[in-house]
């Protein structure tokens, strides 16, 4: 900060012996900041419970993530109001706290030993790159000040630590500039480089403040400054503040963007092999999280960023993200089991929709407690009477609808397509998916697919009733066994017939197929609907000729979009088609809001003021469209049902993606 | 653990087709057991519930007994085992299919007369296939021990069990001395879920297998010779839906339009 180079003898503290107990200022700051940083840091012995996933990358990617996330702030820079605050308040920090740097070694180290900065143009440069940076400090700090204490945002909870950080961040940076005045003063030099420290001097002088009182009011402030500083560096383990040494460093080692697949705690078949299966999943207290996870909560820094986009928050459930990690954050040094009454309902108010996650300026990731917890839950039996139901079904039926899985033959047949025990060339498989059997609505889906597949000369085969649920709910549930159990039958079954290539119309499917299965041993190729009919489009081998008169807008599914980065080809889709014009909802692509089904919630109610659905089709309908467009069934029967629950507005029609493009290649209903 | 001592739990199970999975042959109406996974009764699986939540709170040991056609499948008896049974007993007999009431009842009061000691037991209310709701009171009697049917809650007192019974109008809170059966249904609890390595884990746990000769029946008796009841057929009567359309636009037009056509059907009497 502003106190530059003391070249009065008067005010050289070095000189009058004041520089020894800064010293042992600093190192016992330093030593406390330490011996914070290990107290946090230091848990119990790390458990196997919880895998570190997929968090690393080359060290080139880890730089560049650095980058993008730590130094330009790419997630803080999308959102205008943090913007405004952040940007000058790091930037102020970083170049004054380089100046502070720069000075202490030309004062307490060249110096002494004779050496000197030299006192040229780029000097006066220096000092005016400093003023600047600290003014824009300073007024960041006003600003968050003011957004705090008038403002209120609603993820800034009223927090008087948060507060009293700012407050000596703002005596920090003002004493500052009134001591670099006061020096500019007391020494009667004028150096109007120093933008800052010259106006204050001036004020000073019109103040008329006796020399000797300004040498007194001099040595005062030096000592607050410096206290304060060094203070601030003791304590920063315990503050949000921490941050800037936990944020760099959890960008280093977390993955930049939600993944779909969920870490796997476990291999069923290798345990079946060794006969032991006492493994514990979940993590019941914070030693049960793994030493990444633990950093992953000392790196949050309070932005609420991730409140702001959930969709469980949103809708009045007892889940923020922001909320769930400052609890597991309080007891990160602890490994007592964790108190599950805060915990519960937030957990199993999850969609799983990876919006917190993608939205983390620090690359938290808030769904890898959730999934702990679940685990535990499951271990534990606090699973209450609908995810226990959901779970049975997936038992006993192989499907979370617990119907018969035997109707799949009878599906087969009425959509045309062979089964295995059937002597058809067949192309790919075409995974129906359990809505799609037993919910007559989705059954259009497949239905409208299965023509288009027709059209572009494609053979699909079924599995019939050898298909069984391809685990998702479980896993999402965190019945991690049984997850592995259907998805190793699953496994066992595209082995036995040689599958190679895997169509499904169900983005939950595809990302567990895609990205799940692959780990359990799966070397299966696995695309979803919209890609499929987009490479079709782009080979020619379907044309979309009759107009399809809508003004359409595309709902992604979380789990096609935001996790697996699939945003463009429904769009192709949709372009490609006469007479439909696309009109993107306020949240679309990789940061569309979820249909509230994600994480298993299309499966059991969690209690809540509004439902998700509900929401998103007020955004839909917002568009003046007149279809809303899907991609994945829970979508459609989530917002379908949204519709018919929402008295006002035009009645939006609500469809697939495969029966726009049926309707399109003149195979579907006229709609 | 209570003062009044370790208790043990006899819980008898049946191992059912899964009822919601279940579909009648078309033709002939008869259920399609073919494929259809077997499973434990519900009101079993709260039975268990129950005498495993006694015994985290007394202590002692739950034992679960069954009469099952075959071996059953072994991931139910695992189960059994990891909801927190500690041992199980299997009585196989390849006529139990046909078993009725009577001679499951005293088929189970045979076995159950055979260990060594229990202070108490619990049947679901019936079962999830047959659902004749006989089994628990015809062992009771056969066992001569005091029953309390539609057992909602369980406190104990000593050697004395105070029993909530629900009643269509009223519940009634009755101490009884042990030994005694209790039948539960669901109001009772939430039976636990247990995972799929839980399941597997409880392997280590032990299973014996009876013949009905090692109960001290003699050779040539079955369960089913054992039945006063003589199962002539089961079938789902057809259902046939009228499927009656009711045209009109709007939702006002169409509500007229359901209610003449209720009054015409004589559904409705206005």
């Amino acid at each position: 900060m502003g106190w530059s180079s003391a070249s009065s003898p008067a005010l050289d503290f070095r000189a009058n012996g004041s520089a020894l107990p800064m010293y042992v200022l600093f190192v016992v700051c330093l030593a406390l900041f330490l011996v914070g940083v290990w107290r946090r840091l230091r848990v119990p012995a790390p458990s196997a419970a919880s895998t570190a996933g997929n968090g690393s990358g080359k060290p080139g990617r880890r730089l560049a993530r650095l980058l993008e996330f730590a130094i330009l702030q790419r997630r803080i820079l999308r959102r205008r109001s943090s913007a405004w605050t952040h940007l000058p308040i790091f930037w102020g920090f970083v170049v004054l706290g380089l100046g502070s740097l720069t000075i202490m070694v030309d004062g307490y180290v060249l110096r002494p030993l004779g050496l000197d900065l030299p006192r040229g143009t780029a000097y006066e440069a220096f000092q005016m790159t400093l003023d600047l940076f600290g003014l824009a400090f300073v007024v960041g700090i006003v600003v968050a000040i003011h957004r705090r204490v008038w403002i209120r945002p609603e993820h800034k909870p009223h927090d008087n630590r948060a507060l009293a950080v700012l407050l000596v961040l703002l005596a920090i940076g003002a004493s500052g500039f009134v001591l670099e005045g006061l020096r500019l003063r007391l020494e009667d030099s004028a150096e109007p480089w120093a933008v800052a420290g010259s106006a204050v001097a001036t004020l000073i002088a019109a103040s008329r403040l006796p020399s000797d009182a300004g040498m007194i009011l001099y040595g005062l402030l030096w000592w607050t400054h410096v206290v304060a500083a060094f203070g601030l560096l003791a304590v920063a383990p315990f503050l949000p503040l921490r941050h800037v040494l936990t944020a760099p460093l959890n960008i280093m080692v977390a993955p930049a963007r939600p993944s779909g697949a969920l870490s796997t705690p476990f291999n069923l078949k290798e345990l079946m092999r060794s006969g032991r299966f006492d493994v514990k999943t979940g993590a019941a207290s914070i030693a049960d999280f793994s030493w990444r996870d633990r950093l992953g909560l000392l790196a949050c820094a309070d932005s609420g960023s991730c409140q702001d986009v959930c969709p469980a928050h949103a809708t009045g459930t007892a889940l923020s993200p922001m909320r769930l990690v400052a609890v597991l954050r309080d007891e990160v040094d602890s490994a007592e089991p964790l108190d599950r009454a805060l915990l519960e309902d937030a957990i199993w108010s999850c969609t799983l929709c990876g919006a917190c996650s993608a939205a983390c300026p620090t690359l938290v990731d808030p769904t890898r407690y959730v999934v702990e917890l679940r685990r535990d839950s499951v271990a534990a039996n606090r699973l209450g009477q609908q995810r226990t139901g959901v779970l049975a079904n997936l038992t006993l039926a192989r499907n979370p609808y617990g119907s018969n899985g035997a109707v799949r033959r009878d599906l087969a047949a009425q959509l045309g397509l062979p089964t295995p025990g059937e002597r058809r060339d067949v192309d790919m498989l075409y995974w129906i998916g359990c809505a799609a059997t037993f919910d007559s609505r989705v059954r259009a889906v497949a239905e409208a697919t299965v023509k288009i597949l027709d059209r572009a000369g494609i053979r699909p085969g079924v599995l019939g009733p050898a298909e069984l649920c391809c685990g998702d709910p479980a896993r999402r549930i965190g019945e991690e066994g049984l997850f592995q159990d259907l998805a190793f039958r699953n496994i066992e079954t595209f082995e036995r017939h040689g599958v190679k290539t895997i169509l499904t119309h169900c983005a939950h499917c595809f990302n567990t197929l895609h990205n799940e299965y692959r780990e359990l041993g799966a070397r299966v190729e696995v695309v979803h609907h919209a890609t499929l009919f987009r490479n079709l489009l782009d080979k020619g081998a379907i044309e979309p000729r009759r107009p399809v008169p809508e003004r359409a807008t595309l709902h992604d599914s979380c789990y096609a979009g935001r996790l697996n980065g699939a945003v463009e080809p429904p769009r192709a889709v949709l372009r490609s088609i006469a007479g439909t014009e696309l009109t993107e909802m306020g949240r679309s692509g990789e940061r569309a809001m979820c249909c509230g089904a994600g994480g298993a919630n299309y499966w059991y109610d969690v209690p809540r003021v509004e439902r998700i659905g509900s929401v998103r089709m007020r955004e839909a309908q917002a568009t003046r469209a007149s279809l809303l467009v899907t991609e994945c069934p829970f979508c459609l029967k989530m917002l379908e049902d949204a519709r018919n629950s929402t008295g006002d507005g035009v009645p939006m029609k609500v469809r697939d993606i495969a029966e726009v493009l049926a309707d399109a290649l003149g195979e579907g209903s006229a709609t | 653990m209570s003062a009044a001592g370790p208790l043990t739990i006899v819980v008898c199970i049946k191992v059912c087709p899964d009822t919601a999975q279940l579909r009648a042959d078309p033709r002939t109406g008869a259920p399609r057991l073919d494929d259809v996974p077997q499973r434990i009764g519900t009101f079993d699986e709260n039975a268990l519930e129950e005498a495993v939540r006694l015994k985290e709170q007394h202590g002692g040991k739950v034992v679960v007994v069954t009469l099952a056609a075959g071996a059953p499948p072994p991931e139910l008896i695992l189960k059994a085992l990891a909801i927190g049974a500690d041992e199980a007993h299997v009585i196989e007999d390849d006529s139990a299919g046909g078993a009725d009431p009577l001679a499951t009842a005293s088929i189970l009061a045979a076995a159950l007369s055979r260990l060594e000691h229990w202070d108490l037991v619990i049947c679901g209310e019936g079962s999830l296939d047959g659902y004749n709701r006989q089994v628990g009171l015809r062992l009771a009697e056969a066992l001569e021990i005091p029953v309390l049917t539609h057992a909602t809650h369980v406190d104990r007192r000593g050697r004395e069990l105070i029993v909530h019974r629900a009643l269509e109008d009223r519940t009634v809170l009755v101490a009884a001395a042990l030994p005694l059966l209790l039948t539960v249904g669901q109001e009772i609890n939430q039976p636990r879920f247990p995972t799929v390595l839980q399941i597997m884990a409880a392997s280590r746990k032990p299973t014996a297998s009876w013949r009905l000769a090692d109960l001290g029946f003699a050779e040539g008796e079955t369960a089913a010779g054992m039945s006063a009841v003589t199962t002539i057929g089961v079938f789902a009567p057809p259902e046939e839906r009228r499927r009656i359309p009711i045209p009109g636009s709007g939702a006002r037009e169409v509500a007229r339009g359901l209610a003449r056509c209720l009054f015409e059907q004589g559904l409705v009497k206005g």
